[in-house]
């Protein structure tokens, strides 16, 4: 237990995957605290929406007897986050941070490493369920006008809860690197294995999608043995004695869930005494083939680039190659259609009446009022799923210790740079502009969506992007987190990217509502709004560009 | 050619880690860098190869002032850092033709130098694989690779011999002699004294931020008494400084 402890406190102090680093405290510095404070008021707005909805759920729960059910679906909800983030985050932190062969030689258990990254991700995983479910609780209480019994025993669930979910993601994480210990190529494991956990977890969010207004909440009740309790009951069995608890305050109700939490846990480190070290041993290693280069391939390697080519094309290896890189930076740009469908073929298959025949017959795109919303839908697409593309904002923090590199080679900072914002530009138009470029393509053909829109369309989903992707830019070479031990650290314990998500947030839904309000208000025929909403956009995609070129020149300049 | 005038190096408005620091590093020759842990010698190598910028003096490699006209002083450097750890996602052959994109070495027969390069360090079976599943010294050996491959006038090598098995040490130090012996410059760091002994021309000392010697080792011993180790001469030599 001492070890696990010291560990545990070790692990703290250096973040995820940084056993073994510095110990130097860190400085007090002004610009941290403002950007901490800073992000902090940006989620306030979210705080304030998510402590109304606690509320009024519990006021329309309440007419009909009901208001525990507002506590089960939040902690489901909350269940479901820590699952669909729990996973990436485990598998990474147990398995390819840098620090596991520093570790594995200590005289420890693996339970005592295990346990040790399970408590430091569980402390991590807090952040993000207590935002999310401490103001619905407070809503919750406020509303209910509970008593001191009601938020002890808030405050106990709020730490049990994400428990159950991180351990669910623990044993899955330790039972794939198990089973595929001898595969050649681990890093496509792992990828390939939070690709299929996150459809899983999203599929399983989409079951349990419920809509909050009263009516629909009150039918879905009145059927009874529905299929959100089943799907609740059958996932995180004890969630209901954690909802007596809070909901009556009955506190031998929790006492059972914490029991239930403690066996969980008991399981979880049996399997992490069998399991761990047979998957992490030789998990930083790559099978080395030692097969001679053929002649063909020497010579297409060897065919002469540019220098800008050359950074693009290695930028794109070593972000396709870094499992860590990839899931956290590129993957999602791709990804999100398919939790888009999920839902809809979960819903679809649910309600076996609906027609999709019917449901496409409404859908007419030949009049100016469809065809102005597809293109705002893809502007949209492409401002918003550019919030998921973390390249160009963890471009220069991605750099780590080898920023030196950039500054050794002689090639311009202005080419290095701009590879690095073009490699950002093309993930985000292979994520954004070539689905939306396939779905109108089909439209055109499907359902007369009229030609002309397609140019306007490319134009403005790729300018979209480039301003994405430069805003990124911007806040990483202003803010870069470059004193890292692991990759892990580089692009998830770097409050810089989510500044960058909430900067692009803003922009996204400025020009969005812009662009909306401008239509309506200038009353121009279509084709001549989008061709000016296309000039604007590459305008400031242009602006933007440059800036962030002579801005990066100068600031990395000045980096010693 | 290397040549320092008058820089120094001042951290943070105050912290002077190099001060008033002038040498020249002589073509044709191998002039070893050698220094107590923080004396200097890694913020005189940034400055050297335009990491860092000096806050006065100036620095010239072959004529080319680092400050002006980087890219062209650049150009003219293969550097080897201490730290082989970079680019482990990338296959050997794909790092070697990066770098030789970067320092625009012709295509034209381009994969014949990476082949003989390789053949000498007998690296050739291992290009086609990730730098990730190297051995420390095989990364040390394709970053020598690396920087080599554009036949650059000016070798800057730090630490370079750390890591690297005797067969491989042996071929890195021949190849920093006939280096030297075509004409060109080298420039490296070390800690190993005996290496320093058995290969360099000539020593640059450092400590605390100044040049305390510089010149040949021949010439440094005949300061001291006869029978005194190159060690013992080195400790006198950076305690008086």
């Amino acid at each position: 237990m001492r070890k696990y402890l010291l560990l545990t406190r070790k692990l703290f102090k250096s973040g995820l995957g940084g056993f073994g680093g510095s110990n130097k405290k860190k400085k007090f510095r002004m610009g941290n605290t403002l950007l901490m404070l800073f992000l902090f008021v940006c989620l306030l707005p979210l705080l304030g929406v998510l402590f109304r909805l606690g509320g009024d759920a519990y006021r329309t729960m309440a007419v009909i007897g009901q208001e525990g059910l507002v506590l089960s679906m939040a902690f489901f909800a909350s269940s479901v986050l820590s699952l669909i983030l729990g996973f990436p985050m485990l598998i990474s932190v147990f398995y390819l941070t840098g620090d596991i062969e520093r570790l594995m030689y200590l005289p420890v258990r693996p339970w005592q490493i295990v346990g040790a990254k399970f408590t430091i991700s569980l402390i991590f995983t807090y952040l993000t369920s207590f935002y999310f479910l401490l103001p619905l609780l407070a809503g919750y209480g406020v509303a209910a006008g509970a008593g001191i019994g009601f938020w002890i025993l808030a405050v106990a669930a709020l730490f049990l809860l994400p428990v159950i979910p991180l351990v669910y993601c623990g044993i899955l994480s330790m039972v794939i690197m198990r089973v595929f210990k001898r595969a050649k190529n681990k890093d496509f494991i792992t990828v390939v294995s939070v690709i299929l956990s996150l459809c899983l977890a999203f599929a399983l969010s989409s079951l349990g999608n419920l809509n909050l207004e009263g009516g629909a909440l009150q039918e879905l009740l009145l059927k009874g043995g529905n299929s959100l309790m089943g799907l609740m009951n059958g996932i995180f069995p004890a969630l209901r004695f954690l909802e007596e608890a809070v909901a009556e305050g009955n506190l031998l109700s929790l006492l059972l869930f914490l029991a239930i939490t403690a066996v969980f846990v008991v399981v979880f480190i049996l399997i992490a005494e069998r399991l761990y070290f047979a998957g992490a041993m030789g998990m930083r290693e790559t099978k080395a083939g030692r097969k001679r280069i053929t002649a063909e391939e020497s010579r297409r390697l060897s065919r002469r680039k540019s220098a800008g080519g050359a950074c693009f094309r290695k930028e794109v290896r070593l972000l396709v190659r870094s499992p860590i890189y990839f899931m956290n930076c590129v993957m999602l740009v791709f990804l999100w259609p398919l939790f888009i469908l999920i839902p809809v073929a979960i819903q679809i298959f649910q309600n076996r009446d609906v027609s999709i025949g019917e449901l496409l017959k409404l859908v007419s795109m030949e009049g100016t009022g469809g065809t102005a919303l597809t293109l705002f839908v893809v502007l949209c697409i492409s401002l918003g799923a550019g919030m998921f593309n973390y390249v160009a904002g963890t471009a220069i923090s991605r750099e780590g210790k080898n920023l030196y590199f950039m500054k050794v080679i002689p090639v311009p900072m202005k080419v290095q740079l701009r590879a690095k914002l073009l490699t950002a530009v093309s993930f985000g138009v292979a994520g954004t502009t070539l689905y939306c470029m396939i779905f109108l393509v089909a439209s055109v053909i499907l359902f007369g969506l009229p030609v002309w829109t397609l140019p306007f369309a490319l134009v403005g989903s790729v300018c979209a992007n480039v301003i994405q992707c430069a805003i990124q830019l911007f806040v990483d070479l202003f803010h870069p987190k470059l004193s890292w031990e692991s990759e892990q650290q580089a692009v998830k314990q770097n409050f810089t990217v989510i500044l960058g998500m909430l900067l692009d947030l803003a922009v996204g839904a400025g020009l969005g509502i812009l662009v909306f309000l401008l239509y309506d208000l200038l009353a121009l025929p279509l084709p001549v709004y989008a061709g000016i909403v296309c000039l604007a956009l590459a305008a400031a995609a242009l602006l933007l560009y440059k800036l962030a070129l002579a801005y990066g020149a100068k600031r990395i300049a000045d980096y010693e | 050619m290397i040549q320092l005038e008058h820089v120094s190096k001042v951290y943070s408005g105050t912290h002077k880690a190099v001060d008033d620091c002038s040498f020249f590093v002589e073509d044709g020759k191998i002039t070893g860098f050698i220094g107590p842990n923080g004396a200097g010698k890694t913020t005189t190598i940034k400055m050297i190869m335009g990491i860092l910028e000096a806050s006065e003096g100036k620095i010239l490699l072959d004529g080319e002032d680092i400050r002006r006209n980087a890219i062209e002083a650049k150009k003219k450097i293969g550097f080897v850092s201490d730290n082989p750890d970079s680019f482990l996602r990338l296959k050997g052959l794909e790092y070697l033709n990066f770098m030789a994109d970067i320092y625009d070495v012709p295509g034209e027969g381009r994969a014949e130098k990476i082949r003989s390069m390789a053949e000498r360090f007998e690296m050739t079976d291992a290009l086609g694989d990730r730098i990730l599943s190297y051995s420390h010294g095989m990364r040390q050996k394709i970053m020598v690779m690396g920087a080599l491959l554009h036949d650059p006038s000016l070798w800057i090598l730090d630490e370079p011999l750390t890591g690297l098995d005797p067969r491989a040490a042996f071929e890195l130090k021949e190849m920093m002699k006939e280096h030297a012996a075509s004409g060109r410059t080298v420039l490296f760091s070390t800690h190993v004294l005996e290496v320093a002994e058995k290969l360099c021309d000539k020593v640059v000392i450092i400590n605390r931020g100044h040049i305390v010697y510089q010149g040949t080792l021949e010439r440094l011993r005949e300061d001291y008494p006869e029978g005194t180790s190159l060690e013992e001469i080195f400790l006198a030599v950076t305690e008086h400084a």
